[in-house]
């Protein structure tokens, strides 16, 4: 089960985004502020962390993307204005990944917060064993696990995002949930004791 | 497996979020959307990248003569927001052009205005050579010579040239006269790739890959040869089968020509990049043509782009490889003669 619902609703209203595809400002500014988040969280996840100095730059590369290919969007399509502003994301966080790594900044994850502070600590040494994690993934899965346990894509929405079929979409993240679990195991041994 | 016998089960996996996006993102994302599009232009050859002259902002008289012939009719001058723009140039030497995804290789001469309008790219050419290359969504529509002739293409890779009745004349008085369009004396359209209407005369031809088509001032699109095209299907770099014109010497198929090959590098690879710009565009297979003869010492003579890949890194890259190989002389009844060839570089990357 997916743990969040990132993506967010799908209520941005119709006459802003005509608007937008005529190229009215104030509607691609009600739209990248719409936005914003979650392409934010869903490069920052792809990248787990890593280059945070790029994460801001990817951001705003997708929104340019998306404003200039907005007039070809047709709201009646197969995606949703949200799968396919995050597809554009996901593509280009890909891409950064694979080119050659550079000298990085890496994030201290922030672990949402809990009701006590023992809670807490525990929290931040589960998001920094969950971080380590999805860095660890291949980046074929890892775009196939955050997409699906973080930003609340089906299926079949994946496989359009990534280019790829719903089989292989199901086996990424198999095997990504996998990985993941033996990795959290040896990272937090207590883990062991949960079925 | 399903959610449902997901081994992260039970696991709070939303325990990891990321810090909040910052502000200022939407300014940002904005002043980029204000920006024209980019019109970088830089020369083949291996001399440095230099700025196109613009008339717009260099010629006023000249660019107010023309306007009259070429941008008048497009309305409004006010670029529209959303990476819309327009503008004049000329190329004083053989330059790269970008108009967004849409580019072109302009001969030294070339003259021509342009304007784009979200996917649709107009072009008025009103003299000299261009290949073009139309991606993605764009719609090029290309106005020849200002004086009829109509090239409408998407998704295509042409050649276009105006020739005038004024040999060797001044490129910038030309596209500021107002006898531009009885200066033409023919236009011709090479398709290297995909199809291509010319409309002219009142008669539209659809142009497939390998069709060539003259069109006289006033005339119909007439249909002259066939060339060869560059034919995809080999993946990596290597040479295939294209064009030629037998300007520089006989015209000989590739394998006749790498028969006589004595070295040079035939894998040639983009830098690193280039290869990152490919990877943004989603681009991961592209192309380059080049035209390239050879004299009778076996020497390389000429090497020229027929097609751009797109990436004018690699063009030259390209060119400078071939620029170095070097050939046994090619005999024809025992005698060394000059040759030219046309060869396609393919680079793909998974």
């Amino acid at each position: 089960m997916p743990v969040a619902a990132a993506r967010p609703a799908e209520s941005f209203d119709e006459l802003t985004l005509r608007r937008a595809q005529r190229g009215d400002e104030p509607a691609w500014r009600a739209l990248i502020d719409r936005y914003q988040a979650p392409v934010h969280a869903v490069i920052w996840r792809l990248l787990a962390g890593r280059q945070l100095d790029r994460v801001e730059d990817l951001v705003q590369e997708t929104f340019v993307r998306v404003l200039r290919a907005l007039p070809a969007f047709e709201p009646s399509g197969p995606a949703t204005l949200a799968t396919w502003i995050l597809t554009i994301a996901t593509r280009l966080a890909l891409n950064e990944l694979r080119r050659p790594e550079h000298a990085e900044l890496v994030d201290e994850p922030v672990a949402a917060r809990g009701d006590r502070a023992d809670d807490r600590a525990d929290r931040r040494r589960l998001a920094a064993a969950i971080q380590a994690a999805v860095a660890a993934l291949p980046e074929a899965q890892r775009a196939v696990f955050v997409l699906r346990e973080y930003h609340d894509l089906d299926y079949s929405e994946i496989a359009a995002a990534l280019e790829i079929d719903l089989g292989t979409v199901k086996s990424r993240l198999a095997r990504a949930r996998g990985a993941l679990r033996a990795h959290l195991e040896a990272a937090l041994p207590e883990l062991k004791e949960r079925p | 497996m399903t959610d449902e016998d997901d081994p992260l089960a039970g696991i709070a996996l939303d325990a990891w979020q990321p810090p909040p996006a910052p502000g200022g993102t939407a300014d940002a994302v904005l002043r980029r959307m204000r920006e024209p599009v980019a019109v970088a232009a830089h020369e083949l050859g291996g001399r440095p990248r230099r700025r196109w002259p613009l008339w717009a902002s260099a010629g006023v008289a000249i660019a107010a003569a023309a306007s009259v012939l070429v941008i008048g009719p497009w309305g409004a001058p006010a670029p529209a927001p959303g990476g819309d723009g327009r503008g004049d140039v000329i190329a004083e030497r053989a330059s790269h052009l970008d108009l967004g995804p849409t580019s072109a290789e302009l001969d030294a001469g070339t003259a021509l205005s342009w304007r784009r309008d979200h996917r649709r790219v107009a072009v008025a050419q009103l003299r000299g050579a261009a290949t073009w290359r139309v991606v993605g969504d764009d719609v090029l529509e290309l106005d020849a010579g200002a004086m009829g002739a109509s090239v409408e293409a998407s998704g295509a890779s042409l050649r276009v040239e105006v020739q005038m009745q004024i040999a060797h004349s001044d490129a910038r008085v030309v596209a500021a006269s107002a006898v531009t369009a009885a200066a033409v004396a023919l236009v011709t359209i090479v398709v290297y790739q995909g199809h291509v209407k010319v409309a002219s005369g009142g008669q539209t031809v659809n142009v497939a890959a390998g069709g060539r088509v003259e069109v006289k001032p006033g005339a119909s699109p007439r249909e002259v040869r066939e060339v060869a095209t560059a034919a995809p299907g080999e993946e990596g770099a290597g040479g295939q089968a294209a064009s030629a014109s037998a300007e520089e010497g006989r015209t000989i198929a590739p394998v006749e020509l790498e028969a006589h090959r004595l070295k040079g590098n035939k894998q040639v690879m983009p830098d690193s990049y280039e290869q990152r710009a490919m990877q943004s565009a989603h681009e991961d297979r592209v192309i380059a043509a080049i035209k390239l003869c050879v004299d009778t010492t076996g020497a390389v003579s000429q090497v020229r782009i027929l097609r751009s890949s797109g990436y004018p890194g690699y063009d030259q890259k390209i060119a400078s490889e071939v620029s170095a190989w070097g050939f046994r002389p090619i005999e024809i009844d025992g005698k060394a003669v000059p040759v030219c060839t046309a060869l396609s570089f393919i680079y793909s990357q998974k």
